[in-house]
């Protein structure tokens, strides 16, 4: 029954004091939270410990979410200052690929394993992989935009960024990964 | 025009970000110029891409009840809009002023008072202040200030009464 009432609904039951009924908030987003953390850092354990603290922030300031924006732009923007303040505490380990160390797309052309050229990739797995080789920042811009299911606008509120700041950064974000599939994954795609 | 400009206009075309007239613009150009036919196709395609086939990572079958058991021992705060007061803000604010102010006036009246010293260069009673208020320009800038002063309180006002009707 709680999994067909919105989002604004079950965040009334759970102020009323129905701590269960987070749970249905939780079940729909862990997903998107996850991804959105696994843009940030790539490794499962330490994603969802942060999802996790996402979460529980989340749950913590309920009360403050002022219902302006959806429910998920809110989440989203908690994830972002979660994991932003994680990687300048804990920068050297865990950021996989900053926009400074990103290594040249050209140069990497021809490091795959060609047992790894072999295996048959999906378009999914293709995708997912080359979402790897971007910054985290246009990664999280594309999946805020394609699988958050968020605007522009909304993706300027939960970055902290300008409506034509996230238009740029969406133009780059896709010029970029249209060219790592290009040079990387170019038999595939053929 | 150069590619990066075509594809950054059919990017905004596939988002449905640009204007009517853009829209039908573009709509024109992709069915007569080969070039922006092509660019179409290639953008729409990873577009489509994009939004069917990203995949989203999934978390372990544990993660809903490990939240739920962290949020057990968590309470839900207060909102900040109801411990916040604007009035006690505001006081913090005056308090600050004041004792600028006092600090300053102490400073003034304790510094010492050599030659060089304005204050005891300045002669208040030599300075003829009626001059001063009799004269037009100064009370025409007093003039434009008190009606300035008005103008923001009526706003203020203003907008008091709407909130307090909505």
């Amino acid at each position: 029954m709680l999994t067909e009432l919105d989002d604004t609904a079950v965040i009334q039951l759970v102020l009323q004091g129905q701590q269960a009924a987070y749970a249905t908030l939780v079940n729909r987003y862990q997903q998107y939270v996850f991804t959105l953390v696994m843009r940030f850092v790539n490794n499962r354990e330490l994603a969802e410990e942060l999802a996790q603290d996402v979460f529980v922030k989340a749950y913590r300031y309920l009360a403050d979410f002022k219902g302006n924006s959806k429910f998920s732009t809110w989440l989203y923007t908690i994830v972002n200052t979660t994991c932003l303040s994680h990687i300048r505490k804990k920068k050297d380990e865990t950021i996989l690929l900053e926009e400074e160390k990103m290594v040249s797309i050209s140069d990497n052309t021809n490091t795959e394993q060609p047992s790894n050229r072999m295996e048959q990739r999906t378009q999914k797995q293709m995708l997912g992989n080359a979402l790897k080789h971007l910054p985290e920042s246009e990664a999280q811009v594309l999946s805020l935009f394609y699988q958050g299911e968020q605007s522009v606008e909304e993706i300027g509120v939960i970055m902290g960024l300008t409506t034509s700041n996230v238009k740029v950064k969406l133009f780059r974000a896709r010029q970029k990964l249209k060219e790592v599939l290009e040079s990387k994954y170019s038999r595939e795609l053929v | 025009m150069e590619t990066n400009e075509i594809e950054m206009q059919l990017w905004e075309y596939l988002d449905g970000a640009c204007t009517i007239d853009d829209m039908s613009r573009i709509s024109v150009l992709i069915v007569r110029d080969p070039l922006w036919k092509a660019k179409f196709e290639e953008l729409a395609a990873l577009h489509n891409s994009l939004g069917d086939s990203l995949e989203l990572e999934q978390p372990s079958l544990r993660f809903t009840q490990n939240v739920m058991d962290a949020v057990a021992t968590t309470h839900v705060a207060t909102a900040t809009k109801k411990y916040i007061n604007k009035g006690i803000i505001r006081s913090i604010a005056a308090l600050f002023g004041i004792m600028l102010t006092a600090i300053l006036g102490y400073a003034i009246a304790n510094s010492k008072k050599s030659p060089s010293n304005l204050l005891t260069r300045l002669n208040l009673k030599d300075i003829d202040f009626s001059a001063l208020f009799n004269s037009p320009a100064f009370n025409i800038i007093i003039a434009i200030n008190v009606v300035i002063g008005l103008v923001f309180l009526d706003a203020i006002l203003r907008r008091k009464k709407a909130q307090h009707i909505s």
